[in-house]
């Protein structure tokens, strides 16, 4: 008899349930209608909501200053984990957005006849190539044409030194920055903390080298570029002669010896144990700053430049930033890029990025006495990394994802103690495998 | 040869005692990490093993209420509560359909014979198996005509059908004489109403069970929502939940709040359900 | 007993309903992906180029596959017995208390199944972080090595085990109690009377008895195995360098969005070994048992 106690309970659940299910119905596609416009911005950015809702703002003061006063925008957040997958399935069953965030590679390249981004016209192209700073120029271009422009300027990687620990060691925090390699190994043994073991208790530098392979790449490749080593060929078809060359092997062994030198890896992630006080120096980009003041107001730090190595690249991560595009199947096209071209105004880099304080991208608002940007604790370190010349972008290809996750677990090895020749060497037969079918 | 069996009575003791132990310490630190700040979190390797289990504040609700109404960085202002409520809809909307497809098939399968019914199972035994990621995006185009994009309906679509569900009632039922259903239908009974009034009731057992699977299930899925629904206030709880874990942060003290809030209402209902799932799994009828 | 021909219409008419539904969510999805597996496909553009045989080729040609592979194998050979051992044991102890403490004890070993395994992941994550978990903190107090756990490529796949273990563990329990509190007392107390001991009670009489319950608890926890995803790519994401980049793992983060015709040949092919392996597992071991 309880069973039929549970059954009118689970019968009137159902009809609770289903009541708002048929009521709710589809909000979307109401966009349609004449008078209001509701334009749709997709980021998988779910670290930073403030960041995601920051660029719906923007859209909406653009379009009021545009004069148009019937739109509006709403930012929905992609949750990271499997974005891809609900991008591709909004994207082909017409469910996707106005805007959304992503690799102009990923959603330009299939362009042609079906294109997801939509190219920039001639009036936004030329807006945002005359706004953007040397270093971002690139991103957002794929093909010679624009799709879109760099979401923030988090593209370099920053080199984070706890203050104490180096006046802790005996340097001083403004004259002892590292600026070379070789005195970046220096400083990094010079802030390595042992205990009377022997064992390593505070690393000199912590490397990524948890999570996926993608990841782990993204953080590494600066140093890499440093000793002029390529992963694949110029044309992006080989990576055998290039990921196991002279100079990659060089470029590996030098970064496997700073890890044995200065690394305890049972610190784990660079982020936490840098917040921690367990790691006198990382490298990460821009945001982490603001991060650390936010999480661990007891650890003081400086942002350095990244060091300079025989070709001094600005220290990107091998694949374009993240960009701001529009979306080939919005109903509004022209306003869109009408919407597109007037945020390459210098005021709009401010609103964009100031919630979340990520680095703006445009030339103009580069400049240390910019008044969000010269109070940015990246500032100079951004700013002295803003002219070196880009370095190489592999993320042209398809196969691009799967590259980086072959690299990025070789590294991962590689910082493990294996053997750096034997590793390439069969990292590159693995690239290979996948370039040539 | 008694000291010999006390021995090993000790022995898987001390093993049941560790499996006990690994159970419930990670809801003991879901429950004190809920409580810590992340400037405490960071400070745990300079502390004693007392204090990095102990929560400095065990009154601190700070986590645990910015993540509730949605006051925490990561929820941008949409309370996680509204996540639960949703979570809430859609396992209730599938339990009731996806009983009756499971039960109705199961019997048929169990008690009757006839042409395809080995390959209908199989068909079924496969339908398990299949990794949801696979086929989500062609049934994604399927429920995208049909315009269930970001609605309750569309989330719950995959949920209607339980392969499990069918493969545990048919066990179930298996064992339950013959002679019932041979006596129903002497009485003059219907097949349907045979099922429904015979053989259902003596499933309670099982049906209990399946109640808690299929809430669990419904409840923790990840991947298909994510797909069919992207408003935020539509959104079920692992979705809100994926906000605290991702490549780049990781607050621990906010992750554990919020995985707390999650777990709780099937808690609740494990713990209401608890009683009548002791009486097994399979087969509380009378054995053949 | 069997029931009679002229009900079979009655009992094809039970199962039509859940079948049509199968049919209409998962069915087509299924052919699409062989389909798909033929084919190089591109989802953006629509357009799918028939390629016969060569998405399997390739992906048979790639030592990335085979690493994969076999991560997976080693994964599934180790999480299956283990599963089993731990889940009949624990369940035969719960079946054999009495009173208060063994309900208590047997809803706190059910706890785990309603966690999610990607919380289940992130919670293990923070627990065995080396330096701020939980875990090392105990063993160090204790004097005992800690290990890295998640954070080096030798011990990362032991350590997903473990979180395996615990969240998959209780459905498995609960399967099995089932089975063995259905088990007739006075088998036991009749095995008593002849002087048997209760480790020969328990292969004798329980294993046997609830055979069922053990090939479905045995072909269920293969299929997750091989199917292993969240908890994995919620706490390692098949890292570090690639240790626990399960089958599923390469094949949702790495093939998915880059190559979905060879991610429908890799499903394809492991529909076809896991559906294998549970045929062998029912038809091999389902033995009727008669008493």
């Amino acid at each position: 008899m309880r069973f039929s106690k549970l059954a009118v309970l689970m019968v009137f659940a159902v009809s609770v349930a289903m009541s708002p299910v048929f009521s709710a119905g589809s909000a979307e596609g109401s966009a349609a209608s004449d008078e209001p416009i509701e334009l749709v911005y997709w980021s998988h950015y779910s670290q930073s909501p403030a960041f995601v809702e920051a660029f719906a703002d923007s859209v909406e003061l653009a379009a009021k200053n545009l004069g148009y006063d019937n739109v509006t925008c709403r930012a929905e957040i992609i949750e990271y984990s499997g974005y891809e997958a609900k991008y591709i399935t909004g994207f082909t069953s017409g469910t996707g957005p106005d805007f959304f965030l992503g690799y102009p590679s990923d959603w330009a390249l299939n362009g042609g006849k079906n294109p997801v981004a939509l190219s920039f016209d001639e009036k936004a192209s030329a807006a945002w190539n005359e706004a953007l700073a040397n270093v971002y120029y690139d991103h957002g271009i794929f093909n010679g044409e624009r799709y879109g422009f760099p979401s923030e300027g988090g593209s370099l990687q920053i080199i984070y030194i706890n203050t104490d620990a180096m006046i802790e060691a005996g340097l001083d925090p403004e004259t002892d920055i590292p600026t070379t390699m070789d005195e970046f190994l220096e400083v990094a043994k010079a802030l390595t903390k042992r205990d009377e073991a022997g064992n390593i208790i505070r690393s000199g530098f912590q490397p990524r080298y948890l999570g996926g392979g993608d990841g782990v790449a993204g953080k590494y490749i600066a140093w890499f570029h440093n000793f002029g080593a390529r992963i694949l060929s110029e044309d992006l078809s080989t990576s055998q002669g290039y990921v196991n060359s002279a100079e990659a092997k060089e470029a590996f062994k030098w970064f496997q010896n700073l890890v044995k030198e200065t690394s305890n890896l049972e610190l784990g992630a660079p982020e936490s144990a840098f917040q921690s006080g367990q790691a006198a120096m990382i490298n990460r980009e821009a945001w982490f700053a603001d991060d650390t003041v936010q999480k661990a107001p007891n650890i003081n730090f400086v942002c350095a430049s990244f060091p300079a190595g025989t070709y001094d690249y600005a220290p990107g991560s091998g694949s374009s930033v993240w960009c701001n595009m529009i979306s080939a199947r919005t109903k509004y096209p022209e306003l869109c890029q009408e919407i597109m071209a007037e945020l390459a105004k210098p005021e709009y880099d401010i609103t964009l990025h100031e919630s979340a304080a990520y680095p703006p991208v445009c030339k103009a608002t580069m400049t240390l006495d910019n008044e969000y940007f010269g109070k940015q604790l990246y500032a100079e370190a951004v700013m002295n990394m803003a002219d070196k010349p880009s370095c190489p972008v592999y993320d042209l290809i398809p196969e691009w994802s799967q590259i980086a996750s072959m690299f990025g677990d070789t590294v991962a090895s590689i910082v493990g103690g294996a053997d750096v020749d034997t590793e390439l060497d069969a990292l590159a037969v693995r690239i290979d495998q996948v370039l040539n079918q | 040869m008694k000291e010999k069996i006390n021995f090993g009575k000790i022995i898987s003791d001390i093993l049941l005692v560790i499996f006990f132990a690994i159970v419930i310490v990670p809801f003991i630190m879901v429950i004190f990490t809920s409580f810590k700040s992340t400037i405490e979190i960071n400070d745990m390797p300079n502390r004693d093993l007392i204090h990095r289990i102990l929560p400095d504040n065990p009154l601190d609700f700070t986590n645990l209420i910015q993540v509730f109404t949605g006051t925490a960085k990561q929820l941008n202002g949409v309370p996680f509560y509204r996540f639960i409520i949703n979570s809430f809809i859609v396992t209730l909307g599938s339990l009731v359909p996806s009983f009756i497809l499971a039960a109705t098939a199961a019997y048929g399968l169990a008690k009757y014979k006839f042409p395809c019914r080995n390959i209908i199972f199989y068909l079924f035994l496969g339908l398990v198996m299949i990794p949801m990621e696979m086929i989500s995006i062609p049934l994604f185009m399927t429920v995208s005509k049909l315009h269930m994009i970001n609605t309750y309906v569309g989330m719950m679509i995959p949920s209607f059908i339980s392969a499990f569900g069918t493969f545990l009632l048919k066990e179930s039922i298996e064992p339950i004489s013959d002679s019932y259903i041979e006596a129903g239908r002497i009485d003059g009974a219907g097949e349907v109403r045979i099922f429904s009034s015979l053989i259902l009731p003596m499933l309670s057992g099982p049906i209990v069970t399946f109640v808690v699977i299929k809430c669990t299930w419904c409840w923790n899925d990840f991947f298909w929502p994510l797909l069919v629904v992207s408003t935020e206030k539509m959104k079920p709880v692992t979705l809100g939940l994926s906000r605290f874990s991702t490549d780049l942060f990781k607050e621990y003290g906010q992750l554990n709040a919020a995985v707390l809030l999650s777990m709780l209402p099937l808690l609740i209902v494990f713990i209401i359900c608890n009683r009548y799932i002791k009486t097994g799994l399979m087969g509380s009828g009378i054995k053949g | 007993m069997k029931t009679k021909n002229k009900y079979s219409l009655a009992g094809f008419l039970f199962v039509l309903p859940s079948l049509l539904y199968f049919l209409f969510v998962f069915l087509y999805p299924l052919i699409l992906s062989f389909v798909n597996s033929l084919c190089r496909v591109n989802l953006l553009l629509g357009t799918k180029d028939y390629l016969g045989f060569s998405n399997f080729r390739n992906l048979l040609s790639r030592d990335y596959f085979w690493d994969s592979l076999c991560i997976t194998l080693k994964f599934a050979v180790m999480s299956v017995p283990m599963l089993m051992v731990v889940d009949l044991f624990v369940a035969d102890k719960l079946a054999s208390m009495k009173g208060r403490c063994g309900k208590i004890l047997t809803t706190i070993s059910f706890l785990p199944f309603i966690v999610s395994m990607a919380a289940a992941g992130m919670v293990w994550d923070w627990i065995l972080d080396p330096s701020l978990g939980l875990m090392n903190a105990l063993l160090g107090a204790v004097g005992l090595p800690q290990p890295l756990w998640l954070r080096s490529p030798e011990s990362a796949l032991y350590s997903t085990l473990l979180i395996t273990l615990w969240i998959r563990a209780p459905f498995g329990i609960m399967i099995l109690m089932g089975g063995i509190q259905n088990v007739s007392q006075d088998l036991y107390e009749a095995a008593s009377l002849d002087g048997a001991t209760p480790i020969q009670k328990f292969f004798r009489i329980t294993v046997p008895l609830i055979n069922p319950q053990l090939i479905m608890v045995l072909t269920l926890e293969t299929i997750f195995a091989f199917r292993a995803f969240d908890q994995i790519y919620t706490s390692t994401g098949g890292g570090p360098a690639g240790a626990t980049r399960t089958l599923m793992i390469y094949l949702v983060k790495d093939l998915f969005n880059s190559d979905y015709g060879m991610a429908s040949a890799l499903t394809v092919m492991m529909l076809i070994v896991m559906f294998a392996i549970s045929l062998i597992e029912q038809t091999l071991l389902k033995k009727k048992v008669e008493y």
